[in-house]
């Protein structure tokens, strides 16, 4: 292949037309102001970020690892490099900050960003938000067409016809890309692996690969990221082996100085003790709600209704799983909202069966005749004690449901505390002001998920979880928005359980086990993703969250084989965290010890 | 001050901002539109001086974030500029100036104005590679569909256009002519960085050519080892015949792995691949933008002169071009060539020096174009004044050839006349008549018939 230089040449939208507006700014002096200007602008060089002004406002802080990271990104890498900080320094921004940077210089047109399943939502949201650039999610294989900021989920781009030779989304192998960006990408360690070759086949001018664990186990798996990086960078994999490795220790290296500086030349790594971030702990604390005798009776009427006697008009048992799925949330999320449920059950002849409007109906005279409800009773009495301890707190509750935030509201009137309300409903506008008051004015916030993601209450470190999604990247979201860069204090994440239900058991799974193990924000989702467990399962859920229903409903009531199951997840998620925490360790070992 | 300052000042100005101070500039009252694209509210404080640099004092340079903002205000602002050149002179005083009047007074003008036309197009050219970007401006100016490389915009006064005054509707010929100048303006930067990103390139491509010839080789010498090892088994009389048989065919195994694994396409393909991603990643790649397209125009004047000396009047038809000056259309009516000076003949003809005559009867000016004023009897050229046509013939002559029918008191010329041999006098000779041998009149020839009869003519 020859060294001749690709050179392409265009003229942009040139308009031949005489179009003149009817505006002041056409003058001569305009003109000429106008040339002038670009005249002047000179950028030839990256010596500054000439488009983090812009986008500095969006940011709720400067971090200055973030911005001389991309600096040097951009300047010393051309965007080919490792960024291979350590979780919670926020990769997410710094590669933002870069591709903001690299669209401004007209660097790039084309980008590409891969992430894990779980945090395709997230990029989009940060990129819109913080940057102003809008990716379009790849879906389908025709999402690829006129494309020119797109973004997806590795797993389900990477999926390899055996019989045609073929990847689905071949379609993304076609277009010259002038960045990629694959995120969490010590999933590319293993060379021969789909997603690996998937990866290595796109064509790319720069490449920008993101883990803070850049090898677990193996130092061939640091090879293979770089190899597919920079290809030849570490020589081939038997020289690198035979330069590099130790015989018996995969994860020691013979000449390690060299192998940092072969790394250094690739490589952008910055720790946590090097930057001005520092993080507070999650305290997890569970609240348990004795049930009165009423309140079991309606508890297990409940279970057995959705259980064992709901069906459609037409006779049929409506699928377990799917009847779980819609009614089991919102049923258990406070009595208002299972009262409100029920009702529709009663009120609907033409979907539901008899016995099961009957079934229903049981259950809302056992509600009507109720005494007290422990749940909200619980609730009244922390929040009472949060600010006998101390006046001056704020508390964010989150709730799935709108009735049920509604609930809370009128309950908790009587304690002459000043809530605000925080739904999905409201607009941008109006979401700032909300917070503005909750921040300056306000004691509590009462929230659902869909109605924050992304916004900031750092100044608050109460939460609780009056109930509790399923999915655990649901939980990270509610605790992620306390938890942030900013936050001074240790936070307590409180959450309602029912003593002696599932809900205990599922609590101490997600909440003990999996938000509050003492990770840093973000490395969750990664530890998810490496499980493979971060995707949705059968039934369009989280997976996670889908196999706690399995287990609810394979337990058939029976509290201890419920239990039994929890336990197994557990030991899933307690090995993925031990592994990530492993790598963390080694990836530590090799690239920051002196 | 510099451009840098002058362009801040300026364009603030324009967007009606308070501005003040020199060296520091202070900066209020900003639109809230610029505001939110800059990300900062006013007021600014802008100094170009890095020693006057402080914590509410911004240094600009070139490669400031403001700048790159300005620009991109500035981006769909003045596309288009339509500007008249303004002529201040009078129109009496160039042509003055410009002509050679004699002893000729300028009376009266009047004038019809067509437009003529000038396009100014602003491109921005980049050139991007690697991490590094190149700004280029070129402005081109085109006349007549050729480029003009000696006229500035800035030199002449202007005013605002009007889109009405313009005969066209399109630049496309204009912008066709500019892009093929910008491919040509471009061509020596483009070499010197082509040979830069070579560089670049060349180890890129020894590193993956390096790589691929390494990988093939260990793998080459994997396969010999083996090989090997299955010769030294075939030799092996020792051991077990079954032991053997099944070590071979693990080695058989290993080398069909390898040679899998080196299949010459396969990997061809693949170190292809990634040459061609290396190349791609030293493209350069240039794009050009149309910053402005500025319409420029200017009257052509289509003058009627009245012209009065104190001997003739005339009128005159030229064409004026005030940015060139030049008249033009003013020409010999004798040759048809561009005359500056005025000079009639004595048939009233502009004409030009060579093309002026003397009049070989009286000395007054004549012209080639009244070559037909010739006498037809001595050939002599003569004026207007001098010359009569032949009342017979028609043809015509100088005064020394032609003479007066006495008869009918009109002109005749000498061919065509004859002298009375009886009373000497001269008229048309058809009507003479012969007598006594003596050539007559036909006044005296009926004399000799009848002497109290008198000739009716």
């Amino acid at each position: 292949m020859s060294n001749e230089i690709i050179i392409q040449e265009s003229f942009e939208d040139i308009e031949e037309e005489i179009i003149v507006d009817k505006d002041e700014f056409n003058s001569r002096e305009i003109a000429e102001l106008k040339i002038k200007a670009n005249e002047l602008v000179s950028d030839n060089e990256i010596n500054e970020l000439i488009s983090y002004p812009k986008i500095k406002k969006n940011l709720t802080y400067n971090l200055p690892h973030q911005t001389d990271g991309a600096l040097k990104i951009l300047r010393d890498f051309n965007c080919n490099t490792l960024l291979a900080d350590e979780v919670g320094l926020g990769k997410t921004i710094t590669t933002g900050i870069v591709i903001k940077e690299s669209i401004e210089r007209g660097m790039v047109k084309k980008i590409l960003i891969l992430t894990p399943p779980s945090l395709v939502d997230q990029w989009v949201a940060e990129l819109d938000e913080k940057f102003e650039i809008k990716f379009k999610i790849i879906e389908s294989e025709k999402d690829w067409e006129d494309t020119d900021y797109a973004i997806a989920s590795i797993d389900r781009v990477k999926i390899f016809n055996r019989e045609t030779g073929d990847f689905r989304h071949k379609a993304a192998h076609e277009i010259p890309w002038d960045l990629l960006i694959v995120d969490e990408a010590h999933k590319l360690k293993d060379r021969r692996s789909i997603r690996t070759r998937f990866v290595d086949k796109i064509q790319k001018k720069r490449f920008l690969i993101l883990t803070a664990t850049p090898f677990q186990n193996d130092l061939i798996e640091l090879y293979n990221l770089l190899n597919l990086l920079k290809k030849g960078h570490l020589g081939t994999i038997q020289s690198f082996r035979k330069n590099f490795l130790e015989k018996g220790n995969k994860r020691k290296p013979v000449q390690p100085e060299e192998l940092k500086r072969k790394l250094k030349e690739v490589m952008v790594r910055r720790r946590r003790n090097e930057t001005t971030v520092s993080y507070t702990n999650r305290i997890p604390r569970t609240i348990s709600i004795e049930l009165s005798d009423q309140e079991k009776i309606i508890y297990d009427e409940i279970h057995k209704l959705i259980k064992s006697n709901y069906f459609l008009s037409s006779g049929m048992q409506i699928n377990g799983k799917l009847a779980i799925y819609a009614i089991l949330p919102k049923i258990t999320s406070s009595s208002k909202s299972a009262i409100e449920s029920l009702q529709k059950i009663v009120d609907n002849p033409e979907r539901y069966h008899e016995c099961t409007r009957e079934h229903a109906q049981k259950i809302l005279d056992e509600y009507s005749n109720l005494k007290k409800d422990s749940k909200i009773e619980k609730l009244a009495e922390l929040i009472k004690d949060i600010y006998d301890e101390d006046r001056n707190q704020k508390v964010l509750i989150y709730t799935k449901h709108p009735t049920t935030l509604k609930y809370i509201v009128e309950k908790l009137k009587p304690l002459n505390l000043k809530i605000v309300e925080f739904t999905g409903a409201s607009s941008r506008e109006e979401k700032s002001e909300i917070i503005k008051e909750f921040k300056e004015n306000s004691d509590i916030m009462i929230s659902t998920e869909t109605g924050c993601e992304g916004l900031n209450f750092q100044f608050c470190n109460n939460l609780i979880n009056y109930d509790l999604p399923w999915n655990p990247m649901a939980v990270e979201q509610r605790i992620g928005r306390i938890d942030r860069i900013g936050q001074t204090r240790d936070m307590n994440i409180f959450s309602l359980a029912t003593k002696d239900t599932i809900e205990e058991h599922v609590i101490d799974l997600i909440i003990n086990k999996m938000c509050c193990v003492g990770l840093v924000i973000g490395e969750l989702p990664v530890i998810l993703f490496n499980l493979g467990l971060d995707g949705k399962g059968e039934f369009g859920s989280n997976k996670i969250e889908e196999m706690i229903m399995n287990q609810f409903i394979d337990s058939k009531n029976n509290l201890k084989v419920f239990s039994k199951g929890i336990k197994e997840i557990e030991k899933v998620i307690q090995g993925g965290i031990d592994s990530h925490l492993d790598s963390k360790k080694t990836t530590s070992e090799l690239l920051d010890k002196k | 001050m510099s451009d840098l300052n002058n362009l801040i000042k300026n364009f603030f100005l324009k967007l009606k901002c308070n501005v003040s101070g020199n060296e520091i500039i202070d900066i209020t009252n900003v639109p809230e539109k610029f505001e939110k694209l800059y990300g900062k509210n006013a007021p600014y404080r802008f100094t170009f001086d890095e020693n006057l640099e402080d914590n509410n004092t911004e240094l600009i340079t070139s490669s400031s974030h403001l700048l790159k903002i300005i620009s991109e205000y500035l981006k769909n602002k003045a596309n288009t500029t339509i500007l008249q050149l303004d002529f201040n002179e009078e129109i009496k005083d160039e042509l003055i100036k410009n002509i050679g009047l004699e002893d000729f007074k300028i009376v009266k003008i009047d004038k019809k104005i067509n437009f003529d036309y000038i396009f100014k197009l602003s491109f921005e050219t980049t050139l991007q590679y690697l991490n590094e970007n190149e700004k280029i401006i070129n402005n081109i100016y085109i006349h007549d569909n050729e480029v003009i490389d000696n006229f500035k915009i800035e030199d002449y006064n202007t005013i605002q256009g009007n889109k009405k005054d313009l005969k066209i509707k399109d630049l496309k010929p204009e912008i066709k002519i500019a892009k093929s100048v910008i491919n040509e303006l471009l061509k020596p930067r483009i070499a010197t960085l082509s040979y830069k990103l070579g560089d670049s390139l060349k180890q890129g491509i020894e590193r993956i050519n390096s790589h691929y010839e390494e990988r093939v080789k260990e793998t080459n010498q994997h396969l010999k080892t083996n090989n090997t090892k299955i010769e030294t088994l075939k030799k092996d009389s020792i051991s077990d015949p079954e032991t053997i048989k099944r070590k071979i065919q693990r080695v058989e195994e290993t080398i069909q792995r390898l040679k899998d694994k080196l299949d010459p396409a396969e990997v061809e393909k693949e170190k292809e691949f990634h040459l061609n991603d290396e190349k791609h990643k030293h493209t350069l790649s240039i794009s050009s933008t149309l910053l402005n397209k500025t319409i420029i125009y200017y009257p052509i004047y289509q003058l009627r002169v009245f012209l009065k000396s104190p001997k003739q009047v005339r009128q005159i038809s030229l064409q004026l071009n005030p940015l060139t000056k030049k008249i033009s259309n003013l020409l010999c009516e004798a040759c048809e060539k561009e005359i500056r000076t005025i000079e009639l003949c004595s048939s009233n003809h502009l004409i030009c020096k060579s093309c002026s005559k003397d009049c070989l009867n009286c000395g007054t000016h004549t012209c080639k174009k009244c070559d037909k004023n010739k006498c037809t009897s001595c050939n002599r050229q003569i004026c207007n004044n001098c010359k009569t046509q032949c009342n017979k013939c028609k043809n015509i002559f100088c005064q020394e050839h032609i003479t007066k029918d006495y008869l009918t008191n009109k002109p005749i010329c000498l061919n065509c006349s004859t002298t009375c041999q009886k009373c000497h006098k001269t008229s048309d000779k058809t009507h003479f008549k012969k007598k006594n041998n003596k050539l007559l009149c036909p006044k005296c020839y009926v004399k000799t018939i009848n002497p109290l009869k008198d000739y009716e003519f």
